[in-house]
Formats: structure tokens, C-alpha cells, sequence
């Protein structure tokens, strides 16, 4: 017995030497790992389509012209186009690139890779960057620095004065040769940015090591960061502990405001609202039943009130909602008010419009009421709820909210006690989104409550609200949830694509979100934030986009992931095994197996008696 | 009946039933919602075209006969198809998160049931003891509580580290990422990650099986054969591990292999809140992603190994005690 025990013991300790001797140091390289609080929906940028996707791809690709961060104004300094001509007839655009570019696996970079990327985009209709290249009829090489956009008609969206074209340029060699381009992975890929996909699973993480062929040293944009790391996490209670315990440097984007808030008081944590382009809205169902066909194509369906048909109705419900409200309750005051779909730091630069102060709907239960009022809308039968001139029913409005964002649900309270306030009947439902968005495509609600995340340049946005974005037809999508249809605005769309100068695109768009402001089709609730959270004694150098409260990853471009470094030598990033060290595991395990034989023996001794 | 008899009919039965799931979990999902809806919305460019296109990609645009005669073909192939959102083979999806919940919970479950019975077995030999009385209280309290809070709890006092508890583990997931670890460094970092999980899903579950052991054992006790044994002279100790445990383990045993075939479906709200890479996440996402090719995958493997382990069972059972075969 003894001479067992001795030999366990002796094992136990042998093994625990070799544990510690064998266990290998971590390479030494600088690694900054970011949570996000959603798995990438696909790295391949033909396909995927979530924000966290066009982060990956903004730190392994280019765009013709990066988005500056100060405030998205073309950064020439610092993209592989140095300048841009236009023709007289605004038919032609000469882009002049870099020379000497490379991609990461050493092949040259060129005016071909463009061309051919921007053309295969346009030709098989690729859904993130169809928009952008509506106008384009063909991209030409000139030579390997110089291509030129041809456009179907005179426009200024391809001058360079602003980003429009927010497409990433993939390296022809390699996706030319692909039999089925949209089932490749790209990892590990081959791009041009500063960083470049090596490792990745699905759900869990994404691994970016430095691109060793990157063209931006030459203009002085050199990381100091080996190694980043994009860590998914699915509980936001567990991304905290993780910051907390600094198992990651950088939370972006997280949706509740209450666990952000906990982590201002925690050490050597910093905490921010990053002003971004998105927003929140109360989408309503402006006649997907009623509607007429301008433009062809459209069958009336579904079971929307004729009330959220009428613009005055939809005006009066505007005046009753309280966005400062929403923003300090809901949001814990991470957001602004929003009256526009176009976002405040979009460009061109100048292009946000505000309702001049004569014309805001401002919040006055009072005259929402007197609105309703002289509209119509009357409590005739004396039982609180406003009825509907034309059909003589109560108006009770059927408002969809969603489970996976909270901030709908919160938000769904208030709205509904403001409308009772003037005689407008709620029913409140929480449904997921994938159910949201087929009830919507079947025309069977009266508003939701989404939000949009849109490019910086407000075309994609705008165009949303066109009629033939509408769902046409019960089952068959469409972008235009609010099913708004105006012949005027399609027409301006149309012509602020086929501006001629900057300044003219932007005042017909300011025409454009007055026309949506007056029509409401969307009662416009906030410009939500994102919650972001770092180690202060990690890493430094974030540089926010747009300054100064911008998003401190600055993710439509790879500027403040190329600048950050750690805060001092050994400082940051180098990753080891979090938990209780290899030979303290192999003397628990030990010892646990000295105590069960000890048992075991000592049963056998108990058992040998029985049997005598 | 006879033994083969008995055997054949068992294995037919869990045919056939794989084969109702297998024709039930594609109806199932096209239930639930419209795929294309949900991966469109927010897409720049969207036309009709493209509304088309992606409806054709994912093959929705067949009649639902054919979808389900494409679908049975595929399957018996082995090829479980594109996922909707990861937009990577089913399989590669699948097969990244099998070993971190078999290894997770899979142990866990062996060490509740372990620790379950032998709690059980004192329990229930030392019957209205103040052990027995205590042991109860805690393992219904334990069982009952919700295994999440409990992961909640244990995250604050042994990751992040509160008062005089020390942070000694990790937050979550499964080892650390970028570290780069091979080998025995690399087994160290996984069990590092899994001490806290492992903790909580077995202390959460180790009721399930004491309460079964407990019972038993005492219905087992009152038996003739135990008067019998005492009648003979036999000690205590040789009574309960020599005659009264075996007969008493049955019970037990059948729940244990059942339980065994729900390993594979995870346990959601753990592998949540420790980030735990499993299946039981996979599918609260692709649930979520109406992600209807993945979701099949996966059912149709947790339908398996239910009906794996069932049959096992039986077999099992059936060998263990000959009454059922006579039956």
C-alpha cells in the first residue's frame, strides 16, 4: 500500500516538472483583441452583409477613396487614388492611383484590379455595391496607375469631391480564377490593407495578422499591432467580465447602456457614446392597401389603417412623440434627437438637413390633438379613442416592436401612452425580426420599430423610400418598409444622382428629407450611439470617426487600427493562458487520485472481511 | 420473446423514427419564417432581381415537394448543405462546435451522474439521518435554481473576482484566443476555460440523479432479498454495494444513458453566458438567422443521438434484466 502510494506521489511530482519546463512561452507578438456582440454573418465581401463584416473588410481591403476620419471627407493623403478629373460633358471620370502598389501575397496592384473589381460588382448585380455603381456603364484601363469611370448620364457622384463608391477592390488574380466566387471564404485572404484575414471560426473569432506587403507605409500609415483579433461574444454580461478582467482590450458596440454604465466605475476602463450613422424609427405603414400603381408592378395587400395612410394623421402622431424623452430614458442618454434619415456627419459634407424651427413638429400633445382635430379625426362615440372619418371605426393602431432589440421594447410604453394621450388606440406586439419583416412584406401591420444603418453618403438611404423599393407583393422583399411612394421624390432621387455639381446634389437632397419630413412616413425617433468600453492601460492612439465622438475603431477605414499602440513596452496584448498554472492542475489531479485509491483500497480491505 | 426478435424490433423502431424526423424537421422550419426577408433587410442594392437571385441561391424558389425530395437526397448523401448566414458547408459549421460540447458537457454529465449516485446511494442508506435531510435540501436547491444565474454568480466571484474571492479563471469561451497554444499547453488552456462551466453544469444537475439513486435504493431496500442477506449474516457494507445497489442502479442507468443522448444539444444558457463555442449556441443563433439548413443539421442530430441512446437503453436494460426480455 505504501509502496503505491510512494509511486503516485513520485509520478505526480515528475509530471508536475515536466509541466512546467514543457509548457511553451506565447509567441511575442502585439495582439489587440475587440469583442462584438454578434458572429459575422461571412467574410466574403460579395456576400456577407452585417456592420461587423464591413469592419473585417475595411482592415484587409481598400476603397478607391478611404473616408477621412475627421469628418468622412476624401483622405487623398492616404487612399491608393492620389486625384480625380472629370470631363466636361461629367460623363468621364480619370482616377490616378498610387504606383508601386502591392497586394499581400507580392503580385502588383493596379488600375486593372479596380476595374475589373468595380465591373464584376456591376455586372452580377452585388447587392452590397449595386447602388453605388447604379450610374456606371463601364470602368476602362488606362494604364496600370489610371482607370476611368464612364457614366450613363452627367453626374457628380463620381468626381471625388465626396466618397461615394463604398466598395472594396479585391485582387483580380485570385477571384477571376474562382468557378463560384460567393462560396469562397477568403480566408485566409489575400487584400491590400494594412491587415489581412489569416485564421477565423465561425461564431467565435476572427484573426487578422499584418499584411507585410502594405502600399500605406510608404505615406506613413505603419501598425504597431502584430495581431487583431475580433472575439464574438453572445452574452454582454460575459464581454464585460472579459474587459474587466482584461482578457480583451476593446468592447465596440455594445446595445445595453445599463452594463456599460457598470463598467465606467471599474479601473483602468474607459467608457464612450460613439456617435455613429445609424438610427431608430417608427416606420408606418403609409398605404401598402390602398395604394394606386405610378409605377407598375405594385398589388395592393394587406390589412394597414386608412388613418396612417393620411399624412396629416401621421403628422399629428409625430407631434406626439418625445425623442429627448426616448433618448434620456431609453438610450440612458447615449443618442440624439433625429428628425432626418440622413445622419448628421453624412457626406458630402453639408448634406443633413433640420427642419427650420417654423416648420418643426415638435412635441405639444395639445396641438397634436387639435391637429387630429381639424383633420378629422373625432372621439364620436365618447369612448377615448379617436374614429377614422372615412370608415367611422376607432383608430387602434397595431405597432409591431422587436425581442432582439430591447431598446424597441422600452421604447413602446412611452409611444403608447403619448397616443392615448390624444385619442390614438395602441396594440402592442413583440415579434422577432425575421417575423417583423415578413408581416411587413405581407403589408399586415399599421408601424414597427427598426432602425437603419446607413452608408455615410445618403444615396443608399434615400433610396430606400422610392416606390420600387416597396415590397410589391405579399412574400416578395422589399427595402421600403414604409411602403412610401411620392412620383415628386422619385423624381428628385433621380436627379441627385444626375446632379452635375456637389452643391446642387445637396440641395435636392435637403428637398428630399423635407419632403419626408412633412410626409412621415418614418416618425424619425433617435441617432442611438455606439456603446463602446477599452483598457486604458492597454493600448492608445485611437483616433475617433467622425472627430471628436466618433466610433474609436474608426472601422470605415483602418486609420485608428493603424495608429494604436501599446501604452508601454510589454504593456499590451500579448496573450497567456488566463487560470490556474499547469503544474498546480497536475498536483490537484494527483492528490484526487491519492485519495480515491486510498478509498478503493480501503473498500477492498472491508470486502476481503466480508467474504471471510 | 426472443432475445434477436427483441432486437431487431428495437433497431426498426428507431429507423422508422429517424426516418419521421428526419421528414418533420423540414417542415418544421419552413414554419417559422421567410429566410430571404431577414438576410435582405438593410442590403444597399436590393431589387427584384436580386430578391430573385437570392431566393434561387437557396433553392426557394422550387415548389416545396421538390425542396423536400432535394433536401432527403442531399441528406442521405451527407451533404447538409449551405448555411444561410455562415454561408459555409452545414457540415464544417457543425463539426467546429461538436467537440466543445461533447467534451463540456459530456464530462459534466459523468461527473453529476457519478456524484449524483453516491450521494444518492448515502442518502438513501442513511435515510431521515441529518445527512440525508441535508443532502436533500441541497441538491432540490441546486437542481431547481436556474443554471444561468448560478453561471452568473459563479463569473463575478471566480473570473472577475469580488471581495475576497480571487479572479482565478477565465470569463469564458473555449481557450485563449490568439495565444497560439500547442499541445499540453494548449489542453491546460481548454481546462482552464472549462472549470468554470463544468462547476455549474454539474453542481446544477447532480439532483436529477441523486433523487432517482435515492428513491430507488429505498424501494429497493425494502425488498425480500435484502432480509434475506441480512438474514444470512452478510455485513452492511456487502448488503448495499453486493445486492441492494446493482438492483437499485437500474432506474438510474436508463435516465443516465438518456441524458447522454442530450448531450450533444448543449445547454443553451451556459454555453451563452460563458461564450462556450457549442451547439446548443449554434442553434439559439440559427434559430434567430432563420438559418433553416443548419437548424435541420443540427435536429436531425440531436433526433439521433436521442434515438441512439434510447435504443442503447433498452438493450441494454433488456440485458441487465431478463424480466424485460420475458416480457
Amino acid at each position: 500500500m505504501a509502496t503505491v502510494v510512494a509511486m503516485i506521489a513520485t509520478t505526480g511530482m515528475a509530471a508536475s516538472a515536466l509541466a512546467q519546463s514543457a509548457t511553451p512561452t506565447p509567441k511575442e507578438k502585439t495582439t489587440f483583441i475587440y469583442g462584438v456582440n454578434q458572429p459575422n454573418s461571412s467574410l466574403n465581401p460579395l456576400v456577407g452583409f452585417l456592420g461587423i463584416d464591413y469592419n473585417i473588410w475595411g482592415m484587409e481591403y481598400n476603397l478607391p477613396i478611404e473616408f477621412g476620419t475627421k469628418d468622412f471627407s476624401p483622405d487623398y493623403a492616404h487612399s491608393i487614388v492620389t486625384s480625380v478629373d472629370t470631363s466636361s460633358d461629367n460623363l468621364t471620370f480619370t482616377y490616378h492611383m498610387r504606383s508601386g502598389l502591392k497586394w499581400s501575397d507580392g503580385q502588383p496592384f493596379t488600375a486593372n484590379d479596380v476595374a475589373w473589381t468595380l465591373n464584376y460588382y456591376k455586372e452580377h448585380s452585388i447587392s452590397n455595391y449595386a447602388a453605388d455603381l447604379a450610374l456606371v456603364k463601364e470602368v476602362s484601363v488606362v494604364d496600370d496607375t489610371t482607370f476611368e469611370i464612364h457614366s450613363t448620364k452627367p453626374t457628380s457622384i463620381y468626381n471625388g469631391e465626396s466618397v461615394f463608391m463604398y466598395d472594396f477592390i479585391l485582387p483580380e488574380h485570385i477571384w477571376s480564377t474562382l468557378d463560384e466566387p460567393k462560396k469562397f471564404e477568403d480566408v485566409p485572404a489575400v487584400g491590400s490593407g494594412p491587415f489581412i484575414v489569416t485564421k477565423s471560426k465561425a461564431g467565435d473569432f476572427v484573426q487578422l495578422e499584418r499584411n507585410p506587403n502594405y502600399w500605406g507605409t510608404q505615406v506613413g500609415l505603419t501598425p504597431h499591432v502584430d495581431v487583431i483579433i475580433e472575439k464574438i461574444f453572445n452574452d454582454e454580461n460575459q464581454m464585460a467580465a472579459a474587459l474587466q478582467r482584461g482578457e480583451i482590450d476593446f468592447i465596440w458596440a455594445m446595445s445595453s447602456a445599463n452594463i456599460l454604465n457598470s463598467l465606467k466605475t471599474k479601473p483602468n476602463i474607459q467608457t464612450h457614446g460613439a456617435v455613429q450613422p445609424s438610427f431608430e424609427e417608427l416606420a408606418l405603414n403609409t398605404g401598402s392597401a390602398f395604394q394606386t400603381n405610378p409605377t407598375g408592378g405594385f398589388e395592393p395587400h394587406g390589412n394597414g389603417s386608412h388613418a396612417v395612410a393620411d399624412p396629416a394623421f401621421r403628422r399629428a402622431l409625430r407631434q406626439a412623440v418625445d425623442n429627448q424623452t426616448l433618448v434620456d430614458k431609453v438610450l440612458l442618454g447615449y443618442g440624439e434627437p433625429a428628425d432626418s434619415p440622413v445622419q448628421i456627419s453624412a457626406v458630402p459634407v453639408g448634406v443633413h438637413w433640420d427642419p427650420p424651427p417654423d416648420q418643426a413638429l415638435t412635441f405639444d400633445l395639445d396641438k397634436a390633438r387639435a391637429d387630429l382635430e381639424a383633420a378629422g379625426y373625432v372621439d364620436t362615440d365618447g369612448d377615448g379613442i379617436v374614429n377614422d372619418p372615412k370608415t367611422g371605426e376607432n383608430v387602434v393602431l397595431h405597432y409591431y416592436t422587436r425581442t432582439p432589440d430591447q431598446n424597441t421594447i422600452k421604447t413602446a410604453p412611452f409611444v403608447e401612452s403619448w397616443w392615448k394621450q390624444i385619442g390614438v388606440g395602441v396594440k402592442i406586439e413583440a415579434v422577432s425580426n425575421s417575423k417583423a419583416s415578413s408581416i411587413n412584406v405581407a403589408g399586415n401591420l399599421d408601424l414597427y420599430d427598426w432602425g437603419w444603418y446607413p452608408n455615410p453618403d445618403p444615396n443608399y438611404i434615400l433610396g430606400i423610400f422610392t416606390c420600387e423599393q416597396r415590397s410589391p407583393k405579399p412574400g416578395v422583399y422589399g427595402n421600403n418598409d414604409s411602403y412610401f411612394c411620392d412620383p415628386e421624390y422619385d423624381k428628385l432621387y433621380e436627379q441627385q444622382l444626375t446632379a452635375t455639381s456637389t452643391q446642387e446634389r445637396i440641395d435636392i437632397i435637403h428637398r428630399m428629407q423635407q419632403i419626408l419630413y412633412e410626409q412621415q412616413p418614418y416618425i424619425m425617433l433617435y441617432y442611438d450611439q455606439n456603446l463602446e468600453a477599452w483598457r486604458t492601460d492597454r493600448f492608445t492612439g485611437y483616433i475617433p470617426q467622425p472627430s471628436p465622438n466618433g466610433d474609436m475603431l474608426a472601422f470605415y477605414g483602418p486609420f485608428s487600427i493603424i495608429n494604436i499602440r501599446p501604452v508601454a513596452a510589454g504593456a499590451g496584448g500579448t496573450t497567456k493562458s488566463e487560470g490556474i498554472p499547469g503544474w498546480v492542475w497536475i498536483g490537484i489531479v494527483g492528490g484526487l487520485i491519492i485519495v480515491i485509491a486510498g478509498i478503493m483500497l480501503g473498500r477492498r480491505r472491508v470486502s476481503d472481511e466480508d467474504r471471510a | 420473446m426472443s432475445t434477436r426478435r427483441y432486437l431487431i424490433s428495437k433497431v426498426l423502431q428507431a429507423v422508422l423514427t429517424l426516418a419521421f424526423v428526419l421528414a418533420f424537421n423540414f417542415f418544421l422550419f419552413r414554419g417559422v419564417g421567410d429566410p430571404v426577408t431577414q438576410l435582405l433587410r438593410g442590403h444597399s442594392g436590393i431589387s427584384r432581381e436580386s430578391v430573385l437571385q437570392l431566393q434561387h441561391q437557396l433553392g426557394l424558389d422550387l415548389p416545396l415537394p421538390q425542396q423536400f425530395v432535394h433536401y432527403v437526397k442531399e441528406t442521405l448523401e451527407g451533404h447538409l448543405g449551405y448555411s444561410y448566414f455562415y454561408n459555409i458547408p452545414v457540415s464544417r459549421v457543425i463539426a467546429q462546435r461538436i467537440w466543445p460540447t461533447v467534451l463540456l458537457i459530456g464530462l459534466s454529465t459523468f461527473a453529476s451522474t457519478a456524484l449524483g449516485i453516491w450521494i444518492g446511494i448515502a442518502q438513501g442508506w442513511r435515510r431521515g439521518s441529518r445527512y440525508d435531510q441535508g443532502m436533500l435540501g441541497f441538491t432540490l436547491f441546486t437542481y431547481s435554481m436556474p443554471e444561468f444565474w448560478f453561471g452568473l454568480l459563479v463569473i463575478m466571484a471566480f473570473a472577475v473576482g469580488v471581495g475576497p474571492f480571487p479572479a482565478l479563471f477565465p470569463t469564458g469561451g473555449y481557450e485563449s484566443t490568439g495565444a497560439g497554444f500547442t499541445g499540453f499547453a494548449h489542453a491546460i488552456d481548454v481546462v482552464n476555460h472549462m472549470v468554470l462551466p463544468f462547476f455549474v453544469l454539474t453542481l446544477s444537475y447532480l439532483g436529477e440523479y441523486s433523487l432517482i439513486m435515492r428513491s430507488s435504493l429505498l424501494e429497493t431496500l425494502g425488498e425480500d432479498f435484502i432480509i434475506t442477506a441480512r438474514a444470512k449474516g452478510l455485513r452492511e457494507n456487502r448488503v448495499l454495494y453486493g445486492h441492494a445497489v446493482p438492483n437499485a442502479l437500474l432506474p438510474t442507468m436508463t435516465v443516465t444513458i438518456l441524458q447522454l443522448g442530450f448531450v450533444l444539444s448543449g445547454v443553451i444558457t451556459i454555453e451563452l453566458i460563458f461564450n462556450w463555442p457549442g451547439l446548443g449556441l449554434l442553434t439559439s443563433t440559427a434559430v434567430d438567422a432563420r438559418d433553416f439548413p443548419v437548424l435541420q443539421g443540427l435536429f436531425l442530430l440531436f433526433s439521433a443521438s436521442v434515438i441512439v441512446a434510447n435504443l442503447v437503453a433498452d438493450l441494454l436494460y433488456s440485458y441487465l434484466d431478463p424480466r424485460v426480455r420475458a416480457g
